[in-house]
C-alpha cells in the first residue's frame, strides 16, 4: 500500500507532469491507482491495516496493537508517509472497527484508545477511566517541527495541535507536548483522577497545507448579506441580477511539491460544468487571478478573507493588495454545455511560475472573477463534488531545476575523508561535483537540533560555491541561502 | 592575571531554558578577549577541546545565543559577551552555526507602487525564535511594490532566515583529519553589538535636545535594551535632534552621539561592561597604578 495523492506525478528525463487535485482522489497498492472508499468499512482489508480513510486521505489503522508491529496508524501524502505508534500498550489489544475510526479498548490500562477521522480530521481520543495511567507517549516515523498551533507539532503540513483534556461536562484543560526522544513524544496529566474525561491529541489534516482548498463568495445586494460556501459542491460565478447576487470562487492547489528552481512549462485547470444556476441563458466568462491574501476556506466570505480579517476592496476586489494583476488564464462557459463538460484554462506559466516555492509570491491560490456584464452566472463541480474525477483539477508540466536533476549532495560531518555522496548514499566522483545552489549536510541527528530538524536539513540552505579539483580530492566551499540573497537582491528591484 | 576559565551560561534575558557550561582553561587551546573605547566589551575568540563528539555537536546546536563569561585567575570576570558564532573543524569538513545569519524580525522598506514616502512593511516575526534568541531586525531595502507583496517579501525573507542552525561550510578531501584534536571554535560579541539586533526609530517627539535626553531614551527602549541590565547616562548638554525614522541601529546612533563630545571638548564614550551594564559617560584617561 503506497501513497494516496493529490497529485499524479510523472517524470521523463528532467520534465515533470504534476496533475494536482484539491484533495486525493486515489491511493497506489500493488503497483494499481485504486480510488479511495468513502469509509473504513467499505475499505478492503490489508493483512496489517485496514484501509480506509475518506476522500482527504489515505493510510490505515493497525488491526491488533503488536510491538512486532511498529506502526499503529499511518498517514500517506505523495510519497511521504507518517507512521504513529503508541508506547507503552498492551500487546494483543483487537481493534474494533466502526464506519470511520478505530477503537482499542483498554489499550492502556484503564484508558481506550481511539481513532476517529472525518472531513479535515484524524482525531486520537484516549478515554480514561479509574487508574489511568498519568503519562502518554506516541513515536513518529519522523521528527515533528514546531506546528501553526502555538504548543502544537508538524510533520511536512501535517498538523498536531496540542493535546487537551475534556471533561463530562465538556469543560477543557490544555496541556502539552513534551519532547522524551528524538521521535517521541508525551503528554503528561496533572496528578489526580481524570476518569470520565477524553485526553484529545488531535491530528489535524489541514486541507490548505495538505490537499488545497476551494469556496466561493458571494454577496447579495438586495439584503446586504454575504457569505462563503467551503462545503459547497459547485464553485458558482457570475452575476445573478434575478437573485441580486455576486459569486466569486477561490480555489487553491497545494503546489508545495514542486521543487525549488524549477521552471514551468505549462499549467492546465480544469473544471467541470455543474448545472446551470437557474434559468440563465449565454456565456459566462471571467478571469482567474492570483490571490495575495491567505484565505481561510471556512472563513472567507464576502467581506472577510478571515474571521475579523477583512479583504481590502469586498469580494477581493482589491487589486495589488487582493488579488495580482494580470490575469493568469480566462474562462468561458456557455449554459448550453451539458453538465459534467470540462473546460481546461490555460494558466500563464510564468506567472505561475512567481507562486511556486522559492517564487517570488506566496502562493494563495486564484479568484476567478467574471466579466461579462449581465444577468448571467454558471457552477463548476468543487472539491466537495461527490464525483472526485470531476473535482477541480491542475496539471502543471515543469522542469526540474538543472543542479537538483544532477545530484543533492551530502556529507558526513565525521567522515575522515570526506566522501561526497548522492542522496542514495553513493560515493560522487569528484569530476562529477559542480557548484551549485543544492547541499545537504548528514548526520542530523543532533542533539539540539529536534526543535527545527529539518531545518537544519532543508537543501536549499546552503549551496556550493565553489568546487575546486585537485589530485587529493575536491575542496567544497558551501554558503548558506541562496534564496534568502535572491529576496534580498530582487526586493530591491521591486520584484 | 591570566584566563582562569570560561563560563558559558543561559540569557537571562531571553526566555530559553537555563544552561550553564564550565569551561575550565585546560580545556581551553585558545582565546582573545577585546575591550575598545566605544563599545566597552567588543568582542572575544576562544577554541575548546570538547569530551566527545557529541559534545561538540551539542554545544554548535545549543552554543549560539548563551551569555559567556571569561575569568582570571582571581575569579574576577575579565569579560562578557554573547556567543555569535561556533564552528567545528575536523580538517575535513567544516561546520558552522552563525547568529549573524539569523533574523527574526524581518521588514521591507519600500516605495509605494506610482511613487510617494517610503514606507515600511508590516513586521513579519518568529516567536519561538525570539523566545531563544531575543529580537533580531532585518530590514530589507525594497525597491516600488505594492504594500501586500512588500509583506510577502518579508515573510519569504523570515521563512528563510528565522532559525540559527548549523551550516556546512567547506570540506576538504585533501585536507588532514583530526582524529583526536577536534576543537570547536567560539566567537562573541559584546552585548553593545547585540544591541545592533535591533532599530530605532522614534518620530513622536521631535525638534533638539540635550544628548543625553536622547540617550536616556535610548538606553529607555525596551527592545534595545532587551539583554541589558542596568545603564547610567552622564549628562551631556550637546543639542542633537532627537527623532529618527531612518531604522537605525540603536548603538550606531550612541556612537555617534558620544563621538560629538560636549562642549568644553571632553570626550564621551558608550558602551556596556561588566554585569550587562550599560553607559553612557565623560571618557576618563586610564591611570596607571601607583601613578598620579
Amino acid at each position: 500500500m503506497r501513497g494516496g495523492r493529490t497529485a499524479r506525478v510523472t517524470e521523463e528525463q528532467g520534465r515533470v507532469t504534476s496533475e494536482i487535485f484539491l484533495r486525493p482522489v486515489d491511493y497506489v497498492r500493488d503497483g494499481v491507482l485504486r480510488e479511495i472508499p468513502q469509509d473504513l468499512l467499505a475499505g478492503q482489508m490489508e493483512e496489517q491495516h485496514p484501509h480506509g480513510f475518506d476522500a482527504f486521505m489515505t493510510g490505515g489503522f493497525c488491526r491488533v496493537l503488536d510491538p512486532e508491529v511498529p506502526v499503529m496508524w499511518m498517514l500517506d501524502r505523495f510519497d511521504e508517509r507518517l507512521e504513529v505508534y503508541a508506547l507503552n500498550t498492551i500487546p494483543t489489544i483487537q481493534g474494533v472497527r466502526r464506519r470511520q475510526g478505530v477503537r482499542y479498548p483498554n489499550a492502556w490500562p484503564a484508558a481506550d484508545l481511539e481513532f476517529e477521522y472525518a472531513g479535515h480530521l484524524v482525531r486520537k481520543l484516549i478515554r480514561l477511566q479509574a487508574g489511568h495511567p498519568l503519562d502518554f507517549s506516541f513515536r513518529f516515523n519522523r521528527q515533528p517541527t514546531p506546528g501553526r498551533f502555538q504548543g502544537g507539532m508538524a510533520f511536512r503540513g501535517i498538523e498536531v495541535p496540542p493535546p487537551y483534556l475534556v471533561g463530562p461536562e465538556g469543560e477543557t484543560v490544555a496541556l502539552r507536548w513534551k519532547r522524551s526522544g528524538l521521535n517521541e513524544v508525551t503528554v503528561e496529566l496533572p496528578v489526580r483522577d481524570w476518569a470520565g474525561w477524553v485526553l484529545d491529541p488531535t491530528l489535524t489534516l489541514q486541507p490548505d497545507a495538505t490537499a488545497g482548498k476551494d469556496t466561493s463568495i458571494w454577496q447579495e445586494f438586495s439584503n446586504g448579506t454575504s457569505g462563503g460556501e467551503p462545503t459547497s459542491t459547485i464553485l458558482e460565478f457570475g452575476d445573478r441580477l434575478v437573485a441580486d447576487r455576486v459569486s466569486r470562487p477561490l480555489l487553491q492547489f497545494d503546489l508545495s511539491t514542486i521543487l525549488p528552481g524549477s521552471t514551468i512549462t505549462s499549467a492546465i485547470l480544469s473544471l467541470w460544468k455543474d448545472s446551470t444556476p437557474s434559468s440563465f441563458s449565454g456565456i459566462t466568462a471571467g478571469n482567474f487571478y492570483r490571490l495575495l491574501k491567505a484565505w481561510v476556506e471556512a472563513t472567507a466570505t464576502w467581506a472577510n478573507y478571515d474571521t475579523a480579517l477583512p479583504w481590502t476592496g469586498p469580494g477581493a476586489s482589491g487589486v495589488g493588495t487582493d488579488f495580482n494583476t494580470p490575469a493568469i488564464g480566462s474562462i468561458a462557459i456557455a449554459d448550453d454545455a451539458p453538465a459534467g463538460t470540462r473546460f481546461d484554462v490555460t494558466l500563464t506559466s510564468s506567472l505561475i511560475q512567481e507562486i511556486i516555492p522559492g517564487g517570488t509570491l506566496t502562493n494563495n491560490g486564484f479568484v476567478l472573477r467574471h466579466f461579462t456584464a449581465g444577468d448571467l452566472a454558471e457552477a463548476v463541480r468543487s472539491s466537495d463534488h461527490a464525483t472526485a474525477a470531476e473535482r477541480p483539477k491542475l496539471v502543471v508540466v515543469y522542469d526540474l531545476p538543472v543542479v537538483n536533476r544532477l545530484a543533492a549532495y551530502s556529507v558526513n560531518l565525521w567522515d575522515p575523508k570526506g566522501i561526497i555522496r548522492d542522496r542514495n548514499g553513493n560515493p560522487v566522483d569528484v569530476n562529477e561535483l559542480h557548484a551549485g545552489p543544492f547541499i545537504e549536510l548528514l548526520g542530523a541527528d543532533l542533539p539540539g537540533t529536534e526543535v527545527y530538524p529539518n531545518f537544519f536539513q532543508d537543501p536549499s540552505k546552503t549551496k556550493i560555491s565553489e568546487v575546486s579539483k585537485g589530485p587529493e580530492g575536491a575542496r567544497i566551499k558551501a554558503s548558506s541561502s541562496q534564496f534568502a540573497d535572491a529576496i534580498v537582491r530582487r526586493a530591491a528591484q521591486g520584484l | 592575571m591570566s584566563l582562569a576559565n570560561i563560563v558559558v551560561v543561559h540569557n537571562p534575558a531571553t526566555l530559553w531554558e537555563r544552561y550553564r557550561r564550565n569551561i575550565p582553561l585546560s580545556d581551553v587551546t585558545d582565546w582573545k578577549m577585546v575591550e575598545r573605547e566605544e563599545g566597552g566589551y567588543y568582542s572575544a575568540t576562544f577554541s575548546f577541546r570538547p569530551k566527545s563528539r557529541e559534545d561538540a555537536l551539542e554545544f554548535l546546536n545549543n552554543g549560539v545565543g548563551r551569555i559567556s563569561e571569561f575569568y582570571n585567575d582571581r575569579g574576577i570576570g575579565d569579560w562578557e559577551g554573547m556567543v555569535k558564532r561556533v564552528s567545528i573543524d575536523t580538517g575535513i569538513v567544516k561546520v558552522t552555526n552563525d547568529l549573524g545569519d539569523m533574523a527574526n524580525a524581518v521588514l521591507v522598506r519600500y516605495t509605494p507602487v506610482g511613487g510617494g514616502t517610503p514606507t515600511r512593511s508590516a513586521v513579519k516575526t518568529h516567536a519561538a525564535s525570539q523566545t531563544r534568541f531575543g529580537k533580531k531586525y532585518f530590514v530589507l531595502s525594497g525597491g516600488e511594490m505594492a504594500a501586500a507583496v512588500a509583506d510577502q517579501r518579508a515573510q519569504l525573507y523570515l521563512d528563510q532566515v528565522f532559525w540559527s542552525s548549523p551550516r556546512l561550510e567547506s570540506v576538504d578531501q585533501a585536507g588532514k583529519f583530526k582524529a583526536e584534536g577536534i576543537t570547536v571554535d567560539v566567537q562573541c560579541i559584546g552585548l553593545s553589538e547585540a544591541m545592533e539586533f535591533v532599530l530605532y526609530n522614534q518620530t513622536a517627539l521631535t525638534g533638539q535636545v540635550d544628548a543625553s535626553i536622547v540617550v536616556a531614551a535610548i538606553f529607555a527602549n525596551a527592545e534595545v535594551m532587551q539583554f541589558i541590565k542596568s545603564f547610567e547616562v552622564a549628562t551631556n548638554v550637546t543639542p542633537v535632534s532627537r527623532e529618527f525614522d531612518n531604522d537605525r541601529r540603536p548603538m550606531e546612533i550612541l556612537k555617534s552621539l558620544a563621538s560629538l563630545g560636549d562642549s568644553n571638548r571632553n570626550p564621551y564614550v558608550v558602551g556596556v561592561e561588566a554585569d550587562r551594564h550599560a553607559y553612557f559617560r565623560q571618557g576618563v584617561p586610564y591611570r596607571i597604578p601607583g601613578q598620579t
